[in-house]
């Protein structure tokens, strides 16, 4: 495994290279820590924005609403967020312990892992965990008197709970960013909604990905009749007008958050494919590969193991362009009606409240989703910029 | 080496030329369109300004009584929301735009109801009557009408245009079904016609009384698909002809001069397609429109602001012919609503009174306790809707046996428990805060509501695949109704429009004998039992009904709101406020 | 490109057959006026009427039959022919989307020219920061915001919707053009804001590959002047991925912005494919899906030409 502490003999590899190039640029860097706090918001939110409270004394028994109420969606993503920072630790410890020259295919592996663990467990828990429902108003029970000692989440609003008389009202000392069209709180809508709009993100970008490398390698290497024939194929996913393949396969399967995902994913694979393919073609007649090749190595090792991790610059680049684009799909679509059913908090189903049924302008609906969106999409967009300046070799004033 | 800048600068000069063209293109798309129908035009006015008889001015005795008051002059340039596919009333691929533009304006039916009292009068028939059995319908056409280029109406062109719609070949087999029941017709001679039906049913006289007659002599054809397809101008005997029509832009109608009855004083109307409902509203604001249809929340808005309503009318008004009602149906078929007290615990769990202040935030809104037009006759208005009541929900969900045996939060019977999906269509506003209160409200309840949208499309397959738990929709109305479509028990197979599967022996029989029953005071007697059976059953829970909103620039006079509805005819403008020539 | 032209309306007839619901089912509504055996038959007599109940592959053989006579039928909703309809939106589809990328063009050439060519860190970063602002902006809510505030009273600066008013036609020429131009500010404006960032990034990052190049070097040691250097010879090396680019923002230049054109209530190819979609009518969607493809892989090809021309390199008979 060639674990040694004796890193004053290692040069710096190509990851760690990447990352100082990136981090010269503080102004990035914050940006980044914007994302990250985005993160923990989308994790955190049942803690953050709750009906519920933490605890509560009814007739002397202590009782714990958030944490039963808790779903299987809900754990999923702290399953998930626990699995990025162990992995993540993993990482700062390869650069301690692991010799460059293994610590790719070391971080491969641990990748795979992490990644089965957080898909098996998401299907385990969604499969174990009931659903419950809980619409006790404890509210009124604390303000009746007959329950005390409650404690509630910073946002006491529940973003599924209607409340018809403070219905579009602008930001006020109860609502700190308004309310919606059914007198849901917008701020508390904000908070879940960035789980919506991150996880499409992801999801949606690795689709995409996984889909586009597949077939970009097998395109890119293999040349000749197999690309001819592919790259047709190719045009053709390119030229069908993507919004209204989206539309239409929508109307097929129910409104779920993953059929979203799904569908964006299948339709934005085509720029991922151009680029694999491109790298492909220059890897092919490279030395390394000839060598694979003569050796005997099965084709699934050459294109995954020795071409790919030269070629995944610019899908990773593409990827957070990507997440932003999904994010921008996704929006779009809750706006003119075809995303999540309601009343899952989508950002862009907010921002199409503002504007629809009224000559008023509800400024405090479009202005907050509004400004959600663009922030996080430059986010994205700021650090893809700056990962790819990082990747250029042209820019590196060091070499 | 100059080719390469050379080249960059073709292609700019490339583009900006395209665009140039395009633009030219479009004006010019719009101007053959122009061409295409002035020449129609022109072909007609010759034949209008030649007319085969000479034009009689009516007589005093056959002219239904007034003039309209006021002074001639100015235009009324009122919104649609949405464009017509075709000017002819009863095709097919006729929708609301159709009708609100030519029925009445183009087109006029032989009998039509007052606009102070449920009792029909006659617009082109003179005389109409139905037997005493209710098999024969007389209409007799009033002497001296003819339509807008001269030619005297008769009954050919009812029979032709009765034919039309029966033809099999011609898209208006929806409409044609209404005559179905017709044996055979007797023309007896130009003025006068006998229909002879197979069966009693009170509607006869209504629907046939109600077809808008078109003239023979423009609209005969050889084929069907000629008629299907027609571009050109229609002509009617209505008091407005056709002028122009840019698609996509403008609808154009002006005053019919040589129109048998008292012509409106409104030279000129015109209808324009804005969609976007703050567009319209901003064209009306600043003057280039002057009748639109609100939206809820823009008429409680503007409703309540002095300075709009100086220079605007807020009109509500009931439109008897066209109001209908809000529900949300409960899917029979399902567990848990085949029982009554369930559905009736999800009436008491919906606050109406609040969906009608809050979200309609409309005082005037009603909530219905059954199918019909609630100011008409067929309407028991002793019948109080029930409640918003949660605790009594509550009581008769545990009456019912829904409990929550597993402490899950949700009640459940045999383990089935209490949690089903409500479809509403997607891209409706209305539809969709409702549903969400509806989703609150039940989960305090203990009753799990999921909310299912569909585009409209598949929406519409779903409900005729009864494939559903939960709907909402509305249906339209109509000043008298037939509740058989909907509440029999034999429109439950086969797609019909019973959708929840609401069965009961007792509404069908009632159902059935009120068809037959043409005194309509024994026929509303039944009807009124009818209403209770709904009311005590809830297979729908009725959200609302509500009165038409419109603005309307306060230029107009004369705008009054009658017992059924607004006559647009007989408003005017002053000579001084008068806007255009 | 035959092939491809087929493939494309294979995939779009298929996935519009696909979805669930039919157009004369849609026209014919939730019903409510009719008796179930007679809807029945109406239904099976209006689909007979549209040829809508032979089975599918034979639907697509007829279509195709009487595209190949340029006939693409009737729109089932409308009622008028296909191809009027797309003559009706296609050029207002073009124009907004010719005018924005002649702005965009027109300013991001220079703008890339700019930055590639004047190293200042700050403003180079700070520049490229609000293209990347610029770029993730919602189209919709700007779109939103500024019929809003700008279109109301008591600004009304431009006009709420549509693109002419109401009495345009009775307008002389310039009048009228002034009037369209004026009602296309805003449409136009949304839709280029975003283009700039991607654009102008391809042409500094093009014009950065190339000005470090040796044949730069060469020039400006020749005395060139850094006009000439920049213009004469970076630049023209530089054009190749624009037109690349043009050659893929083709196919949203024919299809339109369905939230543009819904915001701003003009009739263009967007809401024309849109509504067909969502009312299933099928004609339409075949229709517009393959002039469409048509429109696209001409510009494809020209695209192609264009690329060849400019680069000597390239030439027809060598593949990859």
């Amino acid at each position: 495994m060639g674990e040694n502490k004796q890193q004053k003999t290692w040069g710096t590899s190509y990851g760690e290279m990447v990352w100082k190039e990136f981090a010269k640029s503080k102004f990035t860097l914050c940006w980044l820590g914007f994302i990250i706090l985005l993160f923990l918001l989308a994790i955190f939110a049942p803690f953050l924005a709750n009906d519920k409270p933490f605890v509560i004394r009814i007739a002397g028994q202590l009782h714990w609403p958030i944490f039963k109420a808790l779903t299987a969606s809900d754990y999923s993503i702290f399953l998930a967020g626990i699995v990025a920072l162990v992995q993540f630790l993993l990482v700062l410890r390869n650069r301690r312990c692991v010799d460059p020259s293994i610590r790719a295919g070391v971080l491969w592996r641990q990748i795979t892992i992490s990644v089965f663990i957080v898909l098996v467990g998401i299907i385990l828990l969604f499969v174990f965990i009931p659903r419950r429902l809980d619409a006790t108003d404890y509210k009124s029970m604390v303000a009746s008197g007959k329950a005390t000692g409650a404690v509630f989440a910073p946002i006491p609003y529940g973003f599924g709970r209607t409340d018809l008389k403070v219905r579009e009202q602008p930001p006020n000392r109860q609502h700190w960013l308004g309310t919606d069209d059914v007198g849901s709180d917008v701020l508390c809508r904000l908070i879940h909604g960035s789980r919506i709009s991150l996880s499409v993100g992801f999801v949606a970008v690795g689709i995409s990905s996984i889909i586009g490398i597949i077939i970009g390698a097998i395109l890119g290497y293999s040349g000749g009749k197999t690309d001819f024939l592919g790259m047709r194929l190719v045009e053709i996913m390119m030229a069908v007008p993507v919004f209204f393949l989206i539309i239409t396969i929508v109307a097929f399967f129910p409104r779920s958050l993953f059929n979203i995902m799904l569908i964006i994913g299948l339709t934005t694979w085509t720029d991922d494919a151009r680029f694999v393919r491109a790298e492909f073609f220059k890897l092919r007649r490279q030395d390394f590969v000839q060598a694979a090749v003569s050796l005997g190595l099965p084709l699934r090792s050459i294109l995954f193991r020795h071409m790919l991790p030269n070629a995944i610059a610019p899908v990773l680049v593409n990827a957070t362009f990507g997440i932003a684009g999904a994010i921008f799909i996704e929006a779009a679509l809750s706006f003119l009606g075809f995303g999540v059913a309601p009343p899952t908090p989508s950002w862009g189903q907010i921002l199409s409240l503002g504007v629809s049924t009224t000559g008023r302008f509800l400024w405090w609906l479009t202005l907050f989703p509004g400004l959600a969106i663009f922030f996080t999409v430059l986010a994205y967009n700021l650090v893809g910029e700056t990962l790819r300046d990082a990747i250029d070799p042209r820019l590196r004033e060091s070499v | 080496m100059n080719g390469r800048s050379g080249l960059f600068k073709f292609f700019l000069f490339l583009f900006l030329g395209v665009i140039i063209f395009l633009q030219f293109l479009s004006m010019v798309q719009a101007d053959r369109l122009y061409d295409r129908l002035n020449t129609l035009i022109g072909r007609l006015e010759s034949h209008a300004s030649a007319p085969t008889r000479p034009v009689e001015k009516p007589t005093a005795s056959a002219t239904p009584a007034k003039e309209y008051p006021g002074d001639e002059g100015d235009w009324l340039i009122r919104n649609l929301e949405g464009e017509p596919a075709t000017l002819c009333d009863f095709l097919a691929s006729s929708t609301w735009p159709t009708r609100w533009i030519v029925l009445n304006n183009i087109f006029e039916p032989m009998v039509d109801y007052e606009m102070d009292d449920f009792k029909f009068r006659g617009v082109l028939a003179e005389k109409f009557s139905i037997s005493d059995d209710g098999l024969v319908i007389y209409f007799k056409l009033r002497d001296n009408i003819c339509f807008s280029d001269g030619h005297p109406i008769t009954t050919d062109d009812v029979i032709f245009t009765f034919k039309t719609i029966t033809d099999p070949n011609i898209d208006a087999l929806q409409y044609a079904n209404y005559f179905r029941d017709v044996d055979h017709y007797e023309k007896i001679n130009d003025k006068e016609i006998k229909f002879y039906m197979k069966r009693v049913y009170f509607l006869s006289l209504a629907y046939l009384g109600g077809i808008t007659v078109y003239p023979e002599h423009i609209y005969k054809y050889k084929n069907a698909r000629e008629f299907n397809e027609r571009r050109g101008a229609p002509i009617g005997s209505g008091p407005y002809v056709f002028e122009k029509w840019d698609v996509g832009r403008q609808l154009v109608l002006r005053r019919n001069e040589n129109y048998w009855g008292p012509k409106p004083k409104v030279k000129k109307i015109v209808f324009t397609f804005i969609t976007n409902t703050t567009a319209e509203l901003q064209a009306l604001l600043s003057g280039q429109i002057d009748y639109i249809r609100p939206v809820p929340d823009q008429y409680a808005e503007k409703s309540s602001d002095e300075k709009f309503k100086k220079d605007f009318y807020c009109l509500s008004y009931w439109d008897a012919a066209n109001t209908g009602y809000f529900w949300i149906g409960w899917n029979e078929a399902r567990p848990f609503f085949a029982d009554k007290k369930v559905r009736l615990a999800m009436t008491y769990l919906i606050d109406r009174e609040a969906i009608k202040e809050h979200i309609l935030r409309n005082p005037e809104a009603k909530i219905p306790t059954g199918n019909f037009y609630i100011y008409g006759p067929q309407n028991d208005p002793n019948i109080k809707p029930w409640p918003y009541d949660p605790e009594k929900a509550k009581r008769l969900l545990d009456e019912a046996g829904w409990i929550d045996h597993d402490g899950d939060g949700i009640r459940d019977k045999n383990g089935v428990p209490l949690r089903f999906k409500y479809m509403i269509a997607a891209d409706m506003a209305l539809h969709e805060q409702i549903a969400k209160l509806v989703k609150d409200s039940a989960a305090g309840a203990g009753i799990e509501v999921l909310l299912d949208p569909f585009e409209w499309s598949v929406f519409s397959q779903k409900v005729k695949d009864r494939d559903f738990d939960a709907v909402s929709m509305s249906w339209g109305g109509n000043i008298e109704d037939d509740p058989y479509q909907i509440w029999h028990s034999s429109q439950i197979e086969n797609r019909g429009s019973n959708y929840v599967g609401f069965r009961n022996a007792e509404a069908d029989a009632l159902i059935e004998q009120a068809r037959q029953t043409l005194d309509p005071d024994k026929r509303n007697a039944l009807y009124h039992k009818f209403h209770r059976i709904l009311h005590e059953e809830q297979p729908y829970t009725f959200i609302y009904t509500r009165p038409e909103q419109r603005f309307l620039d306060k230029r107009f006079q004369n705008v009054i709101v009658h017992k059924l509805g607004i006559n647009e005819l007989e408003w005017y403008v002053p000579a001084q406020s008068q806007k255009y020539k | 490109m035959i092939p491809t032209l087929l493939g494309i309306t294979i995939v779009v007839f298929a996935i519009s057959r696909m979805a669930p619901g039919d157009p004369v089912s849609l026209s014919m509504g939730p019903g409510g006026m009719m008796d179930a055996q007679r809807a029945a038959d109406v239904r099976a007599a209006r689909m007979k009427l549209y040829g809508l109940d032979k089975p599918v592959y034979v639907q697509y053989a007829i279509w195709l039959g009487r595209v190949a006579r340029l006939d693409f039928a009737d729109s089932i909703k409308h009622h008028r022919p296909v191809i009027d309809l797309i003559k009706e939106r296609l050029p207002v589809t073009l124009t907004l989307n010719l005018i924005s990328f002649v702005i965009i063009y027109a300013v991001s050439i220079p703008m890339g020219i700019l930055s590639a060519v004047g190293r200042k860190k700050f403003l180079d970063r700070a520049g490229s920061v609000m293209l990347l602002m610029l770029w993730s902006l919602p189209s919709m809510w700007v779109g939103q915001m500024l019929i809003g505030y700008l279109c109301g009273p008591p600004l009304n600066w431009f006009p709420p919707a549509g693109l002419s008013s109401n009495d345009a036609e009775q307008f002389p020429f310039f009048q009228w053009l002034a009037d369209r131009l004026w009602h296309l500010v805003l449409p136009v404006f949304c839709l280029t804001y975003a283009g700039f960032a991607y654009l102008t990034k391809q042409v500094r990052a093009g014009m950065l590959d190339n000005l470090r190049a040796d044949y730069v070097r060469t020039a400006r040691a020749k005395g060139l002047s850094n006009w000439a250097v920049i213009f004469h010879h970076a630049f023209r090396n530089s054009v190749i991925p624009i037109i690349t680019i043009l050659a893929t923002l083709l196919p949203a230049m024919f299809g339109g912005s369905v939230i543009i054109e819904r915001i701003f209530s003009v009739s263009g190819m967007g809401l024309l494919a849109f509504e067909a979609v969502t009312t299933r009518d099928y004609n339409v969607v075949m229709g517009v899906a393959t002039i469409a493809g048509v429109l696209n892989l001409f510009g494809l090809l020209m695209a192609d030409i264009a690329y060849a021309m400019v680069d000597p390199r390239i030439s027809f008979e060598s593949a990859v």
